[in-house]
Protein backbone atom coordinates (compact mmCIF):
# COMPACT_ATOMS: atom_id res chain seq x y z
CA UNK A 1 0.00 0.00 0.00
CA UNK A 2 2.65 2.64 -1.42
CA UNK A 3 -0.30 4.96 -2.36
CA UNK A 4 -2.32 5.58 0.36
CA UNK A 5 -1.02 7.79 3.43
CA UNK A 6 0.05 7.09 6.59
CA UNK A 7 -2.75 8.25 8.88
CA UNK A 8 -4.89 6.21 6.95
CA UNK A 9 -2.43 3.52 7.19
CA UNK A 10 -2.62 3.88 11.07
CA UNK A 11 -6.38 4.03 11.16
CA UNK A 12 -7.04 0.84 9.21
CA UNK A 13 -4.67 -0.37 11.67
CA UNK A 14 -6.41 0.39 14.34
CA UNK A 15 -9.77 -0.81 12.90
CA UNK A 16 -8.43 -4.15 11.83
CA UNK A 17 -8.02 -4.86 15.83
CA UNK A 18 -12.00 -4.71 16.13
CA UNK A 19 -13.16 -7.93 15.85
CA UNK A 20 -14.42 -9.76 12.80
CA UNK A 21 -12.93 -6.99 10.80
CA UNK A 22 -10.17 -8.02 8.16
CA UNK A 23 -7.41 -5.30 6.80
CA UNK A 24 -9.46 -5.15 3.05
CA UNK A 25 -12.62 -3.86 5.71
CA UNK A 26 -10.54 -1.83 7.43
CA UNK A 27 -9.24 -0.17 5.04
CA UNK A 28 -12.56 0.32 3.55
CA UNK A 29 -13.61 1.56 6.84
CA UNK A 30 -10.68 3.86 7.05
CA UNK A 31 -11.60 5.42 3.43
CA UNK A 32 -15.03 6.09 4.96
CA UNK A 33 -13.71 7.82 7.28
CA UNK A 34 -11.37 10.44 4.67
CA UNK A 35 -14.93 10.96 3.25
CA UNK A 36 -17.25 12.22 6.29
CA UNK A 37 -17.91 15.28 7.45
CA UNK A 38 -16.12 16.83 9.56
CA UNK A 39 -18.56 17.45 12.65
CA UNK A 40 -19.65 13.49 11.83
CA UNK A 41 -15.66 12.17 12.48
CA UNK A 42 -15.13 14.56 15.82
CA UNK A 43 -18.52 13.19 16.95
CA UNK A 44 -17.50 9.59 16.45
CA UNK A 45 -14.35 9.85 17.94
CA UNK A 46 -15.82 11.42 20.72
CA UNK A 47 -18.23 8.83 21.15
CA UNK A 48 -15.72 6.47 21.48
CA UNK A 49 -13.29 8.12 24.58
CA UNK A 50 -16.62 8.77 26.34
CA UNK A 51 -17.50 5.60 26.24
CA UNK A 52 -13.99 4.24 27.48
CA UNK A 53 -14.50 7.31 30.07
CA UNK A 54 -18.10 7.44 31.79
CA UNK A 55 -18.66 3.61 31.69
CA UNK A 56 -17.58 1.09 34.36
CA UNK A 57 -18.51 -1.74 36.03
CA UNK A 58 -20.66 -1.60 38.97
CA UNK A 59 -19.34 -2.26 41.75
CA UNK A 60 -22.31 -4.62 43.28
CA UNK A 61 -23.31 -6.89 40.21
CA UNK A 62 -20.58 -6.25 37.62
CA UNK A 63 -23.09 -4.81 34.97
CA UNK A 64 -21.64 -2.24 32.47
CA UNK A 65 -22.81 1.74 34.17
CA UNK A 66 -22.78 5.06 33.80
CA UNK A 67 -23.02 5.42 37.75
CA UNK A 68 -21.80 2.98 39.93
CA UNK A 69 -23.92 1.48 41.91
CA UNK A 70 -25.93 1.01 38.26
CA UNK A 71 -29.56 1.67 37.85
CA UNK A 72 -30.57 -1.90 38.77
CA UNK A 73 -28.89 -2.26 41.90
CA UNK A 74 -30.49 1.32 42.73
CA UNK A 75 -33.74 1.04 41.80
CA UNK A 76 -36.14 0.73 44.32
CA UNK A 77 -39.03 -1.18 42.52
CA UNK A 78 -36.82 -4.36 41.59
CA UNK A 79 -37.18 -7.36 43.85
CA UNK A 80 -34.43 -7.92 45.75
CA UNK A 81 -34.91 -11.13 46.93
CA UNK A 82 -34.10 -12.74 43.56
CA UNK A 83 -30.30 -12.79 41.72
CA UNK A 84 -29.90 -13.87 38.15
CA UNK A 85 -26.88 -14.97 37.38
CA UNK A 86 -25.56 -14.56 33.72
CA UNK A 87 -21.96 -14.03 31.73
CA UNK A 88 -22.05 -11.15 30.27
CA UNK A 89 -23.05 -7.64 30.42
CA UNK A 90 -24.90 -8.20 26.71
CA UNK A 91 -26.93 -10.92 28.44
CA UNK A 92 -28.38 -8.47 31.25
CA UNK A 93 -29.83 -6.39 28.21
CA UNK A 94 -31.19 -9.36 26.34
CA UNK A 95 -32.98 -10.60 29.81
CA UNK A 96 -34.28 -7.10 30.17
CA UNK A 97 -35.72 -6.66 27.13
CA UNK A 98 -37.93 -9.21 27.39
CA UNK A 99 -39.23 -6.97 30.91
CA UNK A 100 -39.90 -10.44 32.31
CA UNK A 101 -37.91 -9.82 35.15
CA UNK A 102 -37.71 -7.85 37.81
CA UNK A 103 -35.40 -9.03 40.57
CA UNK A 104 -31.10 -8.23 40.21
CA UNK A 105 -28.77 -9.03 38.39
CA UNK A 106 -25.04 -10.61 38.79
CA UNK A 107 -22.37 -10.74 36.12
CA UNK A 108 -19.95 -13.23 35.83
CA UNK A 109 -18.01 -11.86 33.74
CA UNK A 110 -17.68 -15.52 31.14
CA UNK A 111 -18.02 -19.07 32.08
CA UNK A 112 -15.77 -21.57 32.91
CA UNK A 113 -13.41 -23.04 30.13
CA UNK A 114 -9.82 -24.43 30.89
CA UNK A 115 -9.16 -24.09 27.54
CA UNK A 116 -9.35 -20.56 27.35
CA UNK A 117 -7.49 -20.46 31.46
CA UNK A 118 -10.98 -19.43 32.90
CA UNK A 119 -11.23 -20.88 36.43
CA UNK A 120 -13.29 -20.31 38.89
CA UNK A 121 -11.22 -17.60 40.38
CA UNK A 122 -11.19 -15.42 37.20
CA UNK A 123 -15.07 -15.03 37.27
CA UNK A 124 -16.54 -13.16 39.77
CA UNK A 125 -18.05 -16.10 42.22
CA UNK A 126 -16.47 -14.27 45.51
CA UNK A 127 -18.37 -11.37 44.96
CA UNK A 128 -21.73 -13.43 43.98
CA UNK A 129 -21.12 -15.51 47.81
CA UNK A 130 -20.72 -12.19 49.61
CA UNK A 131 -23.92 -10.49 47.91
CA UNK A 132 -25.52 -13.39 49.25
CA UNK A 133 -24.21 -13.35 52.91
CA UNK A 134 -26.67 -10.72 53.27
CA UNK A 135 -30.18 -10.86 54.17
CA UNK A 136 -32.97 -11.35 51.53
CA UNK A 137 -32.01 -13.30 48.85
CA UNK A 138 -34.53 -16.53 48.48
CA UNK A 139 -33.77 -17.68 45.37
CA UNK A 140 -30.64 -17.69 42.56
CA UNK A 141 -31.64 -17.94 38.98
CA UNK A 142 -28.55 -19.27 37.13
CA UNK A 143 -29.03 -17.92 33.25
CA UNK A 144 -25.60 -18.98 31.64
CA UNK A 145 -25.42 -19.66 27.81
CA UNK A 146 -26.57 -23.30 26.77
CA UNK A 147 -23.16 -24.29 25.93
CA UNK A 148 -20.85 -27.04 27.42
CA UNK A 149 -19.42 -23.78 29.12
CA UNK A 150 -22.54 -22.80 30.21
CA UNK A 151 -23.72 -25.60 31.40
CA UNK A 152 -20.37 -26.81 33.54
CA UNK A 153 -20.55 -23.46 35.28
CA UNK A 154 -23.75 -23.92 36.13
CA UNK A 155 -23.11 -27.34 37.78
CA UNK A 156 -20.22 -25.62 39.58
CA UNK A 157 -22.53 -22.49 41.16
CA UNK A 158 -24.85 -25.11 41.89
CA UNK A 159 -22.74 -27.23 43.55
CA UNK A 160 -21.38 -24.09 45.68
CA UNK A 161 -25.23 -22.06 46.01
CA UNK A 162 -26.97 -25.42 47.28
CA UNK A 163 -25.22 -25.44 50.61
CA UNK A 164 -26.40 -22.17 51.64
CA UNK A 165 -30.02 -22.78 51.23
CA UNK A 166 -31.42 -20.72 49.20
CA UNK A 167 -33.71 -21.71 46.04
CA UNK A 168 -31.51 -22.41 42.77
CA UNK A 169 -32.67 -22.43 39.53
CA UNK A 170 -31.19 -22.65 36.46
CA UNK A 171 -33.27 -21.58 32.77
CA UNK A 172 -35.11 -24.03 31.02
CA UNK A 173 -32.84 -25.52 28.18
CA UNK A 174 -35.61 -24.74 25.90
CA UNK A 175 -32.62 -22.26 24.03
CA UNK A 176 -31.58 -23.93 20.74
CA UNK A 177 -28.24 -25.07 21.14
CA UNK A 178 -25.58 -23.20 20.76
CA UNK A 179 -27.40 -19.67 20.83
CA UNK A 180 -26.29 -17.54 22.92
CA UNK A 181 -28.30 -15.60 25.47
CA UNK A 182 -27.92 -12.42 23.64
CA UNK A 183 -28.92 -14.08 20.39
CA UNK A 184 -32.05 -15.75 21.73
CA UNK A 185 -35.01 -13.70 20.97
CA UNK A 186 -37.63 -12.22 23.52
CA UNK A 187 -39.98 -14.88 23.55
CA UNK A 188 -37.61 -18.01 23.57
CA UNK A 189 -36.13 -15.48 26.62
CA UNK A 190 -39.13 -15.23 28.43
CA UNK A 191 -40.25 -18.71 27.80
CA UNK A 192 -36.79 -19.81 29.13
CA UNK A 193 -37.39 -17.74 32.23
CA UNK A 194 -40.48 -18.76 32.84
CA UNK A 195 -40.09 -22.65 32.32
CA UNK A 196 -37.03 -22.24 35.16
CA UNK A 197 -36.28 -25.61 37.07
CA UNK A 198 -34.84 -26.08 40.64
CA UNK A 199 -31.62 -27.84 40.90
CA UNK B 1 -31.89 -35.85 -3.70
CA UNK B 2 -30.06 -34.44 -7.10
CA UNK B 3 -28.02 -31.81 -8.14
CA UNK B 4 -29.29 -29.67 -11.09
CA UNK B 5 -26.58 -27.18 -11.41
CA UNK B 6 -23.40 -26.30 -9.71
CA UNK B 7 -21.54 -23.06 -10.29
CA UNK B 8 -17.66 -22.76 -9.20
CA UNK B 9 -16.24 -19.53 -8.64
CA UNK B 10 -12.26 -18.83 -7.77
CA UNK B 11 -12.22 -22.08 -6.15
CA UNK B 12 -9.19 -24.42 -6.37
CA UNK B 13 -8.32 -24.66 -10.06
CA UNK B 14 -11.67 -23.96 -11.42
CA UNK B 15 -11.69 -19.59 -12.21
CA UNK B 16 -15.49 -20.38 -13.02
CA UNK B 17 -17.07 -23.64 -13.83
CA UNK B 18 -20.33 -24.13 -14.97
CA UNK B 19 -21.83 -27.72 -14.63
CA UNK B 20 -25.31 -28.59 -15.84
CA UNK B 21 -25.61 -32.56 -14.29
CA UNK B 22 -27.42 -35.05 -15.64
CA UNK B 23 -30.36 -36.78 -13.97
CA UNK B 24 -28.15 -40.15 -12.91
CA UNK B 25 -24.72 -40.14 -13.86
CA UNK B 26 -22.31 -37.47 -13.93
CA UNK B 27 -18.76 -38.74 -15.51
CA UNK B 28 -16.09 -36.54 -15.04
CA UNK B 29 -13.22 -37.29 -17.25
CA UNK B 30 -9.79 -36.07 -17.70
CA UNK B 31 -5.93 -36.25 -16.88
CA UNK B 32 -4.44 -36.39 -13.55
CA UNK B 33 -4.68 -32.85 -11.49
CA UNK B 34 -7.14 -31.79 -13.87
CA UNK B 35 -9.39 -30.11 -11.91
CA UNK B 36 -12.05 -33.48 -10.99
CA UNK B 37 -11.91 -34.44 -7.30
CA UNK B 38 -12.09 -30.48 -6.97
CA UNK B 39 -15.64 -30.53 -8.63
CA UNK B 40 -16.73 -33.00 -6.12
CA UNK B 41 -15.22 -31.60 -3.48
CA UNK B 42 -17.08 -28.29 -4.36
CA UNK B 43 -20.60 -30.51 -4.32
CA UNK B 44 -19.18 -31.52 -0.85
CA UNK B 45 -19.18 -28.01 -0.05
CA UNK B 46 -22.94 -27.13 -1.38
CA UNK B 47 -24.30 -30.33 0.51
CA UNK B 48 -22.34 -30.18 3.42
CA UNK B 49 -20.87 -26.98 3.78
CA UNK B 50 -17.43 -28.50 3.55
CA UNK B 51 -14.97 -30.18 1.93
CA UNK B 52 -15.23 -34.28 2.25
CA UNK B 53 -11.56 -34.46 2.80
CA UNK B 54 -11.68 -32.33 5.56
CA UNK B 55 -9.69 -29.77 4.35
CA UNK B 56 -9.30 -26.19 5.61
CA UNK B 57 -11.34 -23.85 3.71
CA UNK B 58 -8.56 -21.53 3.04
CA UNK B 59 -6.60 -24.04 1.07
CA UNK B 60 -10.06 -24.13 -1.59
CA UNK B 61 -9.42 -20.67 -2.30
CA UNK B 62 -7.75 -20.15 -6.09
CA UNK B 63 -3.99 -19.49 -4.89
CA UNK B 64 -3.72 -15.93 -5.89
CA UNK B 65 -7.70 -14.90 -4.70
CA UNK B 66 -8.73 -14.15 -0.89
CA UNK B 67 -12.97 -15.61 -1.62
CA UNK B 68 -14.57 -18.55 -3.47
CA UNK B 69 -18.06 -18.86 -4.16
CA UNK B 70 -19.38 -22.30 -5.24
CA UNK B 71 -23.35 -22.48 -5.34
CA UNK B 72 -25.84 -25.24 -6.84
CA UNK B 73 -29.51 -25.96 -6.97
CA UNK B 74 -31.06 -29.04 -5.58
CA UNK B 75 -34.15 -31.05 -6.30
CA UNK B 76 -35.39 -33.67 -3.18
CA UNK B 77 -36.94 -37.40 -4.16
CA UNK B 78 -40.41 -34.89 -3.93
CA UNK B 79 -39.60 -32.17 -6.32
CA UNK B 80 -38.50 -29.55 -3.97
CA UNK B 81 -36.20 -27.28 -5.36
CA UNK B 82 -33.42 -25.50 -3.55
CA UNK B 83 -30.72 -22.89 -3.92
CA UNK B 84 -27.95 -23.29 -2.07
CA UNK B 85 -25.07 -20.95 -1.83
CA UNK B 86 -21.44 -20.95 0.03
CA UNK B 87 -18.66 -18.13 -0.03
CA UNK B 88 -15.86 -18.37 2.06
CA UNK B 89 -13.36 -15.16 2.69
CA UNK B 90 -9.71 -16.19 3.27
CA UNK B 91 -8.76 -12.40 4.40
CA UNK B 92 -11.74 -12.18 7.24
CA UNK B 93 -11.85 -16.16 8.01
CA UNK B 94 -15.38 -16.17 7.20
CA UNK B 95 -18.04 -18.98 5.77
CA UNK B 96 -21.04 -18.06 4.81
CA UNK B 97 -23.93 -20.58 3.57
CA UNK B 98 -27.15 -19.75 2.86
CA UNK B 99 -30.13 -21.42 1.24
CA UNK B 100 -32.69 -20.43 -0.48
CA UNK B 101 -31.05 -16.88 -0.01
CA UNK B 102 -31.60 -17.32 4.07
CA UNK B 103 -28.50 -17.62 5.48
CA UNK B 104 -27.71 -20.36 7.67
CA UNK B 105 -25.92 -19.72 11.17
CA UNK B 106 -25.32 -22.89 12.29
CA UNK B 107 -23.61 -25.26 9.67
CA UNK B 108 -24.32 -28.29 11.75
CA UNK B 109 -27.82 -27.64 11.14
CA UNK B 110 -27.33 -27.92 7.35
CA UNK B 111 -25.92 -31.73 8.22
CA UNK B 112 -27.78 -34.57 6.57
CA UNK B 113 -30.33 -31.73 4.65
CA UNK B 114 -28.61 -32.99 1.48
CA UNK B 115 -27.22 -36.26 2.21
CA UNK B 116 -24.68 -37.38 -0.04
CA UNK B 117 -22.31 -41.03 0.42
CA UNK B 118 -18.64 -40.54 -0.42
CA UNK B 119 -16.57 -43.09 -1.92
CA UNK B 120 -12.52 -42.56 -2.86
CA UNK B 121 -8.75 -43.27 -2.37
CA UNK B 122 -9.10 -42.45 1.45
CA UNK B 123 -12.14 -44.19 1.80
CA UNK B 124 -10.12 -47.53 1.84
CA UNK B 125 -8.87 -46.47 5.11
CA UNK B 126 -12.42 -47.51 7.03
CA UNK B 127 -11.20 -51.50 6.63
CA UNK B 128 -7.68 -50.53 6.33
CA UNK B 129 -7.07 -48.05 8.87
CA UNK B 130 -7.09 -47.05 12.60
CA UNK B 131 -10.14 -47.28 15.22
CA UNK B 132 -10.18 -43.50 14.01
CA UNK B 133 -11.22 -43.63 10.54
CA UNK B 134 -13.69 -46.34 11.48
CA UNK B 135 -15.60 -43.83 14.06
CA UNK B 136 -15.10 -41.44 10.85
CA UNK B 137 -17.37 -43.38 9.13
CA UNK B 138 -19.64 -44.46 12.08
CA UNK B 139 -20.27 -39.98 13.09
CA UNK B 140 -20.54 -39.39 9.60
CA UNK B 141 -23.30 -41.45 8.45
CA UNK B 142 -24.76 -41.24 12.32
CA UNK B 143 -24.77 -37.19 11.91
CA UNK B 144 -26.35 -37.15 8.62
CA UNK B 145 -29.20 -39.37 9.85
CA UNK B 146 -29.85 -37.64 13.26
CA UNK B 147 -29.27 -33.80 14.39
CA UNK B 148 -29.07 -34.73 18.61
CA UNK B 149 -26.03 -37.33 17.70
CA UNK B 150 -24.43 -34.43 16.12
CA UNK B 151 -24.77 -31.98 18.56
CA UNK B 152 -24.05 -34.71 21.13
CA UNK B 153 -20.79 -35.47 19.26
CA UNK B 154 -20.04 -31.45 19.02
CA UNK B 155 -20.10 -30.88 22.43
CA UNK B 156 -18.70 -33.77 23.59
CA UNK B 157 -15.23 -33.10 21.25
CA UNK B 158 -15.76 -30.03 23.43
CA UNK B 159 -16.18 -31.54 26.82
CA UNK B 160 -13.70 -33.75 26.15
CA UNK B 161 -11.23 -31.08 25.20
CA UNK B 162 -11.83 -28.90 28.67
CA UNK B 163 -11.60 -32.32 30.44
CA UNK B 164 -8.02 -33.21 28.74
CA UNK B 165 -7.28 -29.38 29.82
CA UNK B 166 -8.33 -29.94 33.65
CA UNK B 167 -6.35 -33.35 33.44
CA UNK B 168 -2.94 -31.23 32.04
CA UNK B 169 -3.26 -28.24 34.40
CA UNK B 170 -3.71 -30.76 37.62
CA UNK B 171 -0.51 -32.20 36.61
CA UNK B 172 1.49 -29.08 35.98
CA UNK B 173 0.68 -27.00 38.83
CA UNK B 174 0.13 -29.86 41.22
CA UNK B 175 -3.18 -28.40 42.46
CA UNK B 176 -6.31 -30.22 43.43
CA UNK B 177 -8.70 -29.88 40.46
CA UNK B 178 -10.92 -32.99 41.91
CA UNK B 179 -14.12 -30.90 42.20
CA UNK B 180 -13.52 -28.92 38.07
CA UNK B 181 -12.86 -32.85 36.98
CA UNK B 182 -16.39 -33.84 38.42
CA UNK B 183 -17.90 -31.35 37.16
CA UNK B 184 -16.68 -32.10 33.30
CA UNK B 185 -16.63 -35.76 33.72
CA UNK B 186 -20.66 -35.38 34.51
CA UNK B 187 -20.53 -33.23 31.49
CA UNK B 188 -18.49 -35.99 29.74
CA UNK B 189 -20.70 -38.71 30.47
CA UNK B 190 -23.86 -37.34 29.83
CA UNK B 191 -23.09 -36.69 26.37
CA UNK B 192 -21.20 -40.06 25.87
CA UNK B 193 -23.89 -41.91 26.94
CA UNK B 194 -26.22 -40.34 24.17
CA UNK B 195 -23.55 -41.01 21.82
CA UNK B 196 -22.84 -44.37 22.68
CA UNK B 197 -26.57 -45.49 22.75
CA UNK B 198 -26.78 -44.07 19.61
CA UNK B 199 -24.07 -45.81 17.67
CA UNK B 200 -25.29 -49.61 19.29
CA UNK B 201 -28.31 -48.90 17.53
CA UNK B 202 -26.81 -47.73 14.50
CA UNK B 203 -24.13 -50.17 13.95
CA UNK B 204 -27.20 -53.51 14.43
CA UNK B 205 -28.97 -51.95 11.95
CA UNK B 206 -26.21 -51.54 9.41
CA UNK B 207 -25.23 -54.68 10.06
CA UNK B 208 -28.25 -56.26 8.60
CA UNK B 209 -27.22 -53.59 5.58
CA UNK B 210 -24.25 -54.40 4.92
CA UNK B 211 -24.69 -58.42 5.05
CA UNK B 212 -27.32 -58.03 2.24
CA UNK B 213 -25.29 -55.92 -0.18
CA UNK B 214 -21.87 -58.25 0.69
CA UNK B 215 -24.29 -61.14 -0.45
CA UNK B 216 -25.09 -59.62 -3.46
CA UNK B 217 -21.38 -59.55 -4.68
CA UNK B 218 -19.52 -62.18 -3.76
CA UNK B 219 -22.33 -64.83 -2.82
CA UNK B 220 -22.48 -66.49 0.16
CA UNK B 221 -19.10 -67.91 0.80
CA UNK B 222 -18.34 -65.77 3.09
CA UNK B 223 -20.18 -63.54 6.17
CA UNK B 224 -19.15 -60.28 6.60
CA UNK B 225 -20.00 -58.59 10.72
CA UNK B 226 -19.70 -55.31 12.14
CA UNK B 227 -19.62 -55.10 15.93
CA UNK B 228 -19.59 -52.04 17.94
CA UNK B 229 -16.68 -52.40 20.50
CA UNK B 230 -17.60 -49.25 23.31
CA UNK B 231 -14.82 -48.18 25.25
CA UNK B 232 -17.03 -48.47 28.32
CA UNK B 233 -17.58 -51.65 27.99
CA UNK B 234 -21.52 -52.81 28.42
CA UNK B 235 -23.78 -55.66 27.65
CA UNK B 236 -26.12 -55.38 24.94
CA UNK B 237 -29.15 -55.10 26.66
CA UNK B 238 -27.78 -52.82 29.02
CA UNK B 239 -29.93 -49.38 29.48
CA UNK B 240 -28.91 -45.94 29.46
CA UNK B 241 -29.11 -45.78 33.07
CA UNK B 242 -26.72 -48.89 33.36
CA UNK B 243 -24.26 -47.82 30.54
CA UNK B 244 -24.12 -44.26 32.67
CA UNK B 245 -23.17 -45.88 35.83
CA UNK B 246 -20.35 -48.19 34.36
CA UNK B 247 -19.02 -44.95 32.64
CA UNK B 248 -18.45 -43.11 35.77
CA UNK B 249 -16.69 -46.50 36.67
CA UNK B 250 -14.62 -46.78 34.44
CA UNK B 251 -13.32 -42.83 34.66
CA UNK B 252 -13.15 -43.64 38.43
CA UNK B 253 -11.10 -47.09 37.88
CA UNK B 254 -8.70 -44.93 35.56
CA UNK B 255 -8.15 -42.53 37.33
CA UNK B 256 -4.37 -42.80 38.25
CA UNK B 257 -4.32 -43.26 34.36
CA UNK B 258 -5.34 -40.13 33.39
CA UNK B 259 -3.02 -38.58 35.83
CA UNK B 260 -0.27 -40.04 34.48
CA UNK B 261 -1.30 -39.40 30.86
CA UNK B 262 -3.29 -36.41 30.91
CA UNK B 263 -5.63 -37.35 29.12
CA UNK B 264 -9.29 -38.82 29.15
CA UNK B 265 -8.49 -42.50 28.56
CA UNK B 266 -12.39 -43.80 28.38
CA UNK B 267 -15.08 -42.76 26.45
CA UNK B 268 -16.68 -42.63 22.84
CA UNK B 269 -13.53 -40.99 21.51
CA UNK B 270 -11.77 -44.36 22.27
CA UNK B 271 -14.74 -46.94 20.82
CA UNK B 272 -14.02 -49.11 18.10
CA UNK B 273 -16.19 -50.42 15.36
CA UNK B 274 -14.75 -54.04 14.34
CA UNK B 275 -15.35 -55.34 11.04
CA UNK B 276 -14.48 -58.85 10.35
CA UNK B 277 -15.11 -61.39 7.41
CA UNK B 278 -16.08 -65.07 8.45
CA UNK B 279 -15.45 -64.00 12.14
CA UNK B 280 -11.68 -62.91 11.89
CA UNK B 281 -10.95 -59.17 12.28
CA UNK B 282 -10.92 -57.84 8.45
CA UNK B 283 -8.18 -55.28 9.35
CA UNK B 284 -5.58 -58.45 9.86
CA UNK B 285 -6.99 -61.33 8.01
CA UNK B 286 -8.83 -60.08 5.05
CA UNK B 287 -7.59 -60.03 1.64
CA UNK B 288 -7.15 -57.20 -0.86
CA UNK B 289 -10.47 -58.10 -2.60
CA UNK B 290 -12.34 -58.90 0.40
CA UNK B 291 -11.66 -55.75 1.61
CA UNK B 292 -12.65 -53.87 -1.38
CA UNK B 293 -16.04 -55.76 -1.30
CA UNK B 294 -16.71 -54.77 2.05
CA UNK B 295 -16.32 -51.58 1.65
CA UNK B 296 -18.34 -51.76 -1.16
CA UNK B 297 -20.71 -53.15 0.78
CA UNK B 298 -20.60 -50.76 3.94
CA UNK B 299 -20.98 -47.81 1.40
CA UNK B 300 -23.98 -49.47 -0.61
CA UNK B 301 -25.30 -50.49 3.50
CA UNK B 302 -24.43 -46.46 3.82
CA UNK B 303 -26.60 -45.75 0.79
CA UNK B 304 -29.76 -47.55 2.05
CA UNK B 305 -29.61 -46.62 5.42
CA UNK B 306 -29.63 -42.61 5.20
CA UNK B 307 -32.31 -43.33 2.14
CA UNK B 308 -34.75 -44.83 4.52
CA UNK B 309 -33.77 -42.32 7.58
CA UNK B 310 -34.06 -39.31 5.70
CA UNK B 311 -36.42 -40.97 3.26
CA UNK B 312 -34.09 -39.20 0.36
CA UNK B 313 -31.42 -40.99 -1.64
CA UNK B 314 -28.35 -39.83 -1.19
CA UNK B 315 -25.92 -38.18 -4.19
CA UNK B 316 -23.52 -40.51 -4.66
CA UNK B 317 -19.49 -39.38 -4.98
CA UNK B 318 -17.27 -41.76 -6.25
CA UNK B 319 -13.49 -40.17 -6.63
CA UNK B 320 -11.18 -42.43 -9.07
CA UNK B 321 -12.81 -45.87 -7.86
CA UNK B 322 -13.29 -47.06 -11.15
CA UNK B 323 -10.05 -49.06 -12.57
CA UNK B 324 -10.06 -49.49 -8.47
CA UNK B 325 -12.67 -52.47 -9.29
CA UNK B 326 -13.48 -54.95 -11.40
CA UNK B 327 -16.53 -54.27 -13.15
CA UNK B 328 -18.68 -56.78 -11.28
CA UNK B 329 -17.91 -54.85 -8.13
CA UNK B 330 -18.48 -51.52 -10.26
CA UNK B 331 -21.53 -52.58 -11.78
CA UNK B 332 -23.72 -53.41 -8.50
CA UNK B 333 -22.48 -49.81 -7.57
CA UNK B 334 -24.25 -48.13 -10.36
CA UNK B 335 -27.39 -50.29 -10.22
CA UNK B 336 -27.99 -48.40 -6.55
CA UNK B 337 -27.81 -45.11 -8.61
CA UNK B 338 -30.86 -46.25 -11.26
CA UNK B 339 -33.50 -45.66 -11.29
CA UNK B 340 -33.82 -42.09 -9.11
CA UNK B 341 -30.48 -41.61 -7.70
CA UNK B 342 -27.71 -39.60 -8.83
CA UNK B 343 -23.66 -39.65 -9.12
CA UNK B 344 -20.92 -38.46 -9.53
CA UNK B 345 -17.65 -40.18 -10.96
CA UNK B 346 -14.40 -39.23 -11.70
CA UNK B 347 -12.41 -41.26 -14.11
CA UNK B 348 -8.76 -40.68 -16.12
CA UNK B 349 -10.47 -42.24 -19.37
CA UNK B 350 -13.58 -43.32 -19.90
CA UNK B 351 -12.34 -46.83 -20.64
CA UNK B 352 -12.50 -47.86 -17.09
CA UNK B 353 -16.26 -46.67 -16.41
CA UNK B 354 -18.47 -49.63 -16.64
CA UNK B 355 -19.48 -50.06 -20.26
CA UNK B 356 -22.99 -50.26 -20.31
CA UNK B 357 -24.15 -46.66 -18.78
CA UNK B 358 -25.50 -45.14 -22.33
CA UNK B 359 -24.54 -42.02 -22.32
CA UNK B 360 -27.06 -39.03 -23.28
CA UNK B 361 -29.93 -37.18 -21.05
CA UNK B 362 -29.75 -38.53 -17.78
CA UNK B 363 -26.26 -39.60 -18.35
CA UNK B 364 -23.66 -36.83 -18.88
CA UNK B 365 -20.42 -36.99 -19.52
CA UNK B 366 -18.42 -34.26 -19.17
CA UNK B 367 -14.52 -33.44 -19.88
CA UNK B 368 -12.03 -31.46 -17.06
CA UNK B 369 -9.36 -30.11 -18.30
CA UNK B 370 -6.94 -27.42 -16.59
CA UNK B 371 -10.09 -25.75 -14.37
CA UNK B 372 -12.35 -26.02 -17.12
CA UNK B 373 -14.71 -28.52 -17.63
CA UNK B 374 -16.89 -29.08 -21.32
CA UNK B 375 -19.96 -30.72 -21.97
CA UNK B 376 -21.03 -32.04 -25.59
CA UNK B 377 -24.91 -30.23 -25.06
CA UNK B 378 -26.51 -31.87 -27.98
CA UNK B 379 -29.81 -32.95 -25.49
CA UNK B 380 -32.22 -30.50 -24.44
CA UNK B 381 -31.68 -29.78 -20.49
CA UNK B 382 -34.86 -29.35 -19.25
CA UNK B 383 -35.62 -31.04 -15.41
N1 LIG C 1 -6.28 -23.51 -4.08
C1 LIG C 1 -5.92 -23.85 -5.34
N2 LIG C 1 -5.72 -22.87 -6.27
C2 LIG C 1 -5.37 -23.21 -7.53
N3 LIG C 1 -5.17 -24.46 -7.94
C3 LIG C 1 -5.33 -25.45 -7.06
C4 LIG C 1 -5.72 -25.21 -5.72
N4 LIG C 1 -5.81 -26.37 -5.06
C5 LIG C 1 -5.49 -27.32 -5.95
N5 LIG C 1 -5.20 -26.79 -7.15
C6 LIG C 1 -4.81 -27.48 -8.38
O1 LIG C 1 -5.85 -28.35 -8.73
C7 LIG C 1 -5.28 -29.47 -9.38
C8 LIG C 1 -5.76 -30.74 -8.76
O2 LIG C 1 -7.10 -30.86 -9.00
P1 LIG C 1 -7.85 -32.21 -8.66
O3 LIG C 1 -7.38 -32.73 -7.36
O4 LIG C 1 -9.28 -31.94 -8.85
O5 LIG C 1 -7.28 -33.12 -9.81
P2 LIG C 1 -7.92 -34.42 -10.44
O6 LIG C 1 -8.43 -34.06 -11.77
O7 LIG C 1 -8.84 -35.03 -9.49
O8 LIG C 1 -6.61 -35.28 -10.62
P3 LIG C 1 -6.29 -36.82 -10.29
O9 LIG C 1 -6.80 -37.60 -11.43
O10 LIG C 1 -4.82 -36.82 -10.21
O11 LIG C 1 -6.96 -37.14 -9.00
C9 LIG C 1 -3.79 -29.39 -9.23
O12 LIG C 1 -3.25 -28.96 -10.45
C10 LIG C 1 -3.61 -28.34 -8.17
O13 LIG C 1 -2.43 -27.60 -8.35
MG1 LIG D 1 -8.63 -36.62 -8.15
ZN1 LIG E 1 -25.45 -3.16 39.51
Amino acid sequence: MIYTAESVEQLTENFAQLPGIGRKTAHRLALFVVKMNREDVVALAKALVSVKDKVRYCSICSNITESDPCCICTNAKRDRSVICVVEEPTDVLALEKTNEFKGLYHVLGGALSPLDGVGPEDLRIKELLKRLSGAGIEEIILALNPDVEGEATTLYLSKLLKPLGMKVTRIARGLPVGTDLEYADEATLSRALEGRIAI
Amino acid sequence: MRLRTLEIVNFRNHTHTVVRCGQEVNGLIGENGQGKTNVLEAISYVCLTKSFCGTADSVAVQVGQNQFAVSGELVGDSGVRYSVGVTYDSEIREKRYAINGSAIERFADVVGEFPVVVLSAESGSITLGGPVDRRKFMDFVIAQSSRSYLEDLLEYRRVLRQRNKVLMDAKLTRRDYADLLAIWSGELIARGVRIMMKRRIFVNELQALVQDSYRKLAGDRETPGIRYRPSVEADEQENEEAVRLRFGEELERKKEEEQRSAATVVGPHRDELEMLINGLNARKYASQGQHKTLLIALKIAEFAYLRERRNEKPILLLDDIFGELDTHRSEHLLDLISPLGQAFLTATSEKVLPPDINWGKANRKFLVRDGAVTYNETESYNW
